[in-house]
């Protein structure tokens, strides 16, 4: 069955870059703006993987992340961290990798053929 | 020249005779017959040598001699005493009489007198002139130090021990005022007590250099920024009396310093701003290659959209940073408001039109002239334009996007305002709005162009209003005076970042 990657970025040009990436490599996609509409849609979409801007506006990256580990269904989903600069999140545990603007896409694909595989 | 020699004797015999002895030594003569008429032919002739009988009618030849000295302390006076008077001779040495001689006259020591009486006059005159010579000296020495002391380009002063001013040099009096007995504290500070770490009661502590910086208030308000160094000035015991205090001026450096971290965190800032944007530029490279290579025009053609939309972007950045990094004063001229306002519209529309969004203009009521910088207004109205455009790109919320742009004259100042159905701001965007390098855009924004745009309207003694509500929309309302009467304040250094008034408020 097609993996489902949930897209989260508040730049409706990086979503769609991310989301053309995945798409054609071969995953089908879902995108969220802030972090509140994100969490509304794992519930509605319930995506295999979650790619996560920080910097957003409403909610962020963080509370986004806490608010994920609330979620006894969603808690497990895979979460790759692309975000332009700032120090890891607290919130943040070691085995989320972190991907760094502008994207290496060998390195993003990889990474996530990697956790979904999992 | 030749020495004049009063000759004083009651017999003319002896004055003849004096007199041709005298003119044959090379000496000027003239004679008196008695004390008063001496005395008198003195005061007219001021002879340098008076040769005078002590025994006269009237007054005696010691009266002539005390007199002499009163008037003329350097006229040489020698006695001619006879076989009775020897006595009093010798008390005339004491009213400083330069010899005596007895009659009869005996030539070779009268000549050995005048010789005497001539060296003294002129070691005398060498005196005088070596005197004056070194009195010329320290005084042209002490002027040249006191125009160095002065003309230093620093404050100079000096201290006691109670941090009184007792000297002062010239550029110190200019800036801050002197007078005597002043605090230091006082001059400098205004404060009423030594400031903390005073680096001259270091000094007096510790006899050695201290150095500080701080920040006075000159005379005229300004502040400036001083770098102090202290000495102490010591008694001939080596006691440490005064502190010398030599501050120089370093306002401007601390200006360019400021300018120069700003500039720094400017970059810092940037940098955030520049991954996000070569991300994007990553991304229409990419679906318009990938759209190119699988014949998909749709594709290509949002990929080229994309790339188009980022170039503006660097464009903008590079014009905002150099906007930034230039520093200048308003060209003020007199435009033509409806000209003005259909420029900018001008400007807008066709990036309006490439986004999909209306974009209205309503300039009824906008009559008339404006005086302003026109290239510096324009710009910061372009920014609030942009910004209506990307918040109406950025919100996903919804399909449906207008941007109404108005201006009109009320009174004497003209009003244009933007109004959009876009993204909208939160509380911390809207409070951080102007604030330098602050931008909410991720990577479309370098966070300088709204810092600019108040600055902007500021010089131009205007206001802004904002409300704005998340999800629902921005309202922006500038407001200018018609006429530029106060004057213009300069733009470029970042100091005034935080005083701009915000009039931000909920709906």
């Amino acid at each position: 069955m097609t993996k489902k990657i949930l897209i989260i970025d508040d730049d409706p040009d990086i979503v769609s870059y991310l989301d053309a990436t995945f798409k054609d490599a071969g995953y089908a996609t879902c995108v969220a703006y802030h972090g509140e509409e994100a969490l509304q849609k794992v519930k509605t979409e319930k995506p295999d993987l979650i790619t996560l801007d920080m910097e957003m506006p409403v909610k962020g990256g963080t509370m986004f992340f806490v608010g994920l580990r609330k979620e006894k269904e969603a808690k497990e989903i895979p979460v790759i961290v692309i975000s332009g600069i700032g120090p890891r999140p607290p919130t943040l545990k070691a085995d989320i990798p972190t991907v760094s603007k502008p994207i290496d896409r060998e390195l993003l694909l990889g990474l996530v053929a990697q956790k979904l595989a999992l | 020249m030749k020495e004049t020699v009063l000759i004083a004797d009651d017999e003319e015999d002896i004055r003849d005779l004096l007199g041709l002895l005298l003119e044959d030594l090379g000496f000027e003569v003239i004679k008196a017959g008695d004390g008063n008429s001496a005395f008198s032919l003195f005061q007219q002739a001021r002879p340098s040598i008076v040769l005078t009988d002590i025994k006269m009618p009237g007054m005696d030849g010691i009266q002539v001699l005390k007199r002499v000295k009163a008037e003329d302390p350097d006229a040489e006076v020698i006695m001619i005493s006879g076989h009775g008077d020897l006595n009093l001779a010798i008390e005339s040495l004491k009213y400083q009489a330069a010899d005596f001689i007895t009659k009869p006259i005996d030539d070779a020591l009268l000549t050995h007198a005048l010789r005497k009486a001539q060296e003294k006059i002129s070691l005398k005159r060498d005196l005088r002139a070596h005197t004056e010579n070194l009195e010329n000296l320290v005084r042209e020495k002490s002027a040249k130090l006191q125009r160095f002391f002065d003309e230093v380009p620093c404050y100079v002063t000096v201290q006691d021990r109670e941090l009184n001013i007792t000297e002062a040099n010239r550029r110190f009096r200019e800036d801050f005022g002197f007078t005597p007995g002043k605090a230091c504290f006082e001059a400098y500070k205004h404060r009423l007590e030594p400031c903390t770490d005073c680096p001259i009661l270091k000094t007096f502590e510790t006899g050695q250099a201290h150095q500080a910086e701080t920040v006075v208030t000159a005379c005229n308000g300004e502040h400036y920024n001083i770098l102090i160094w202290t000495a102490p000035l010591t008694d001939s015991e080596g006691r440490v009396t005064h502190v010398i205090e030599m501050s120089t001026n370093i306002t401007q450096i601390r200006q360019l310093q400021d300018h120069i971290a700003s500039l720094g965190m400017m970059l810092g800032s940037m940098s955030h701003g520049i991954k996000g944007l070569l991300t994007a530029l990553d991304g229409g490279v990419y679906r318009m290659e990938s759209g190119l290579a699988r014949g998909d025009l749709e594709e290509a053609r949002s990929g080229w959209d994309m790339l188009r939309l980022r170039i503006e972007r660097i464009k903008k950045m590079v014009m905002d940073v150099l906007y930034y990094t230039k520093s200048r004063e308003l060209e003020l001229t007199e435009v033509d408001l409806q000209a003005f306002v259909r420029d900018l519209a001008a400007i807008i529309k066709p990036k309006a039109d490439q986004a999909g969004v209306p974009f209205v203009v309503d300039f009824v009521g906008a009559e008339g002239p404006l005086e302003a910088d026109a290239g510096a207004l324009s710009s910061a109205m372009v920014n609030f334009l942009e910004n209506a455009l990307d918040a109406c790109h950025m919100d996903r919320t919804k399909k449906d996007h207008t941007i109404t742009f108005s201006a009109k004259r009320s009174g004497s100042r003209v009003v244009f305002e933007i109004t959009d159905n876009g993204l909208g701001m939160d509380q911390e965007t809207r409070n951080n709005m102007f604030t330098l390098f602050f931008s909410s855009k991720g990577s479309r924004g370098t966070g300088i162009g709204l810092f600019v745009s108040n600055h902007v309207i500021t010089q131009h003694h205007g206001h802004i209003s904002v409300e704005s509500e998340y999800g629902k929309g921005t309202h922006i309302q500038v407001e200018i005076p018609a006429k530029q009467t106060l004057s213009p304040q300069s733009i470029g250094y970042p100091k005034d970042a935080e005083r701009h008034v915000l009039g931000a408020e909920l709906h």
